[in-house]
């Protein structure tokens, strides 16, 4: 295998968390369907509800200030930095050496 | 803020060796001290994130909130201008987190003349990145995390552009029903702190009573809670109880007269001297 550096398994362990966290949930949730025996959402259902949620309209409160349209971005920074000290990809932690 | 430890600031920075050092716990020689190690990391990250919440929270109590009265209004119309002095602070404390790595190899240079070693060396690999204890352990460090949090801010707000529908609506407060002033009925510290002596009930001992007003006119609620400060209980009360009862037996010594001061003194004497050829 192809040894990467550092940075490129870095930016892999946030692009794949991010693209796969949905996929996890949506597993579990279908998981815990079968262990109730019911129908349950779709595999994808987390995929398509983010997909909703972002097309909808953004209501503000009247008093909010920039601080409160930034804090959901700070917010998506502080999780997305997670993997980058986690490992993901790799067995190792934070540095294979 | 910089004592909640938020990246990048200053306080960040020892926080962050604090926490690298213990999670390389597992070059420990025994399980024990590993497992200690790896429990002191958690521990720490807990109460980083604790104090994150804490200190955020009472930041935008103080700062952000609408204000209670118009008293309030007033100070808060007037504070921007007295906060132009705080901004050079505020832009230092940034800096100390951002640039912490010059800062580590000034303080080894230093070091260097006085010990003969230069712990820079060891401290900082790439040119951005400290690390405790080992080098090459880390591939992260504050400085990074102050140029890779913005990115992924700005990545999140492109996202939400481009999948977006355009400008947000404003829309009025729903308050409570009973209009009442947003600003009198905001998140107060107590809302804060109430949730967090919930969680840790156990420890904390907290108690919650709703009753009747001690007043037979009005109907006013009465909403108590108690918490029951463990070291004050079971470490500070037993200690002052222990020393004020030495104290009072000490002072039955103290009659007051010269005599017995002086007789005193002939015992100590005397017990220093019995002393001397105990000690030869």
């Amino acid at each position: 295998l192809p040894v990467l550096p550092d940075w490129m398994v870095q930016v892999l362990q946030v692009a794949v968390t991010l693209a796969l966290a949905p996929l996890v949930s949506g597993v579990i949730a279908r998981l815990e369907a079968i262990i109730q025996q019911r129908t349950g959402p779709r595999l994808l259902q987390p995929y398509y509800d983010i997909l909703k949620l972002l097309r909808k309209e953004t209501v503000l409160p009247a008093p909010a200030g920039p601080l409160f349209r930034v804090a959901p971005y700070v917010s998506f920074a502080g999780y997305a930095s997670v993997p980058l000290l986690i490992p993901v990809l790799t067995s190792y932690g934070l540095s294979p050496r | 803020m910089t004592l909640a430890a938020i990246p990048p600031l200053g306080g960040f920075v020892s926080e962050w060796f604090t926490l690298e050092a213990l999670l390389q716990g597992f070059r420990m020689p025994t399980l024990l001290s590993q497992l200690l190690c790896a429990l002191g990391a958690a521990a720490l990250a807990f109460t980083a994130g604790i104090g994150l919440l804490a200190f955020s929270k009472y930041f935008s109590f103080i700062f952000l909130g609408p204000p209670r009265s118009s008293t309030r209004a007033f100070e808060r119309r007037s504070r921007w201008r007295d906060q132009l002095s705080l901004w050079p602070l505020a832009l230092v404390m940034v800096c100390l987190g951002t640039v912490a790595p010059w800062e580590v190899r000034g303080l080894g240079d230093a070091l260097q003349a006085i010990l003969g070693i230069d712990p820079a060396t060891t401290a900082i690999t790439a040119p951005l990145v400290l690390g405790p204890v080992l080098p090459h352990f880390s591939v992260l460090a504050p400085t990074w995390l102050t140029i890779v949090l913005p990115a992924f801010a700005v990545i999140a707000y492109l996202l939400a552009r481009a999948t977006g529908r355009g400008r947000p609506r404003r829309a009025p407060v729903w308050v409570t029903g009973s209009r009442a002033e947003l600003g009198a009925v905001q998140y107060r510290p107590s809302s804060y702190s109430n949730p967090i002596r919930y969680v840790l009930r156990g420890p904390l001992g907290f108690r919650m009573r709703v009753g009747r007003a001690a007043a037979p006119a009005t109907d006013e609620e009465v909403h108590e809670t108690s918490v029951v400060l463990a070291f004050d209980r079971y470490l500070y009360r037993p200690l002052t109880g222990l020393a004020l009862a030495a104290n009072a037996r000490i002072r039955r010594l103290q009659s007051g007269r010269l005599s017995t001061y002086l007789l005193y003194m002939l015992i100590a004497l005397i017990g220093a001297l019995a002393l001397i050829p105990i000690l030869h």
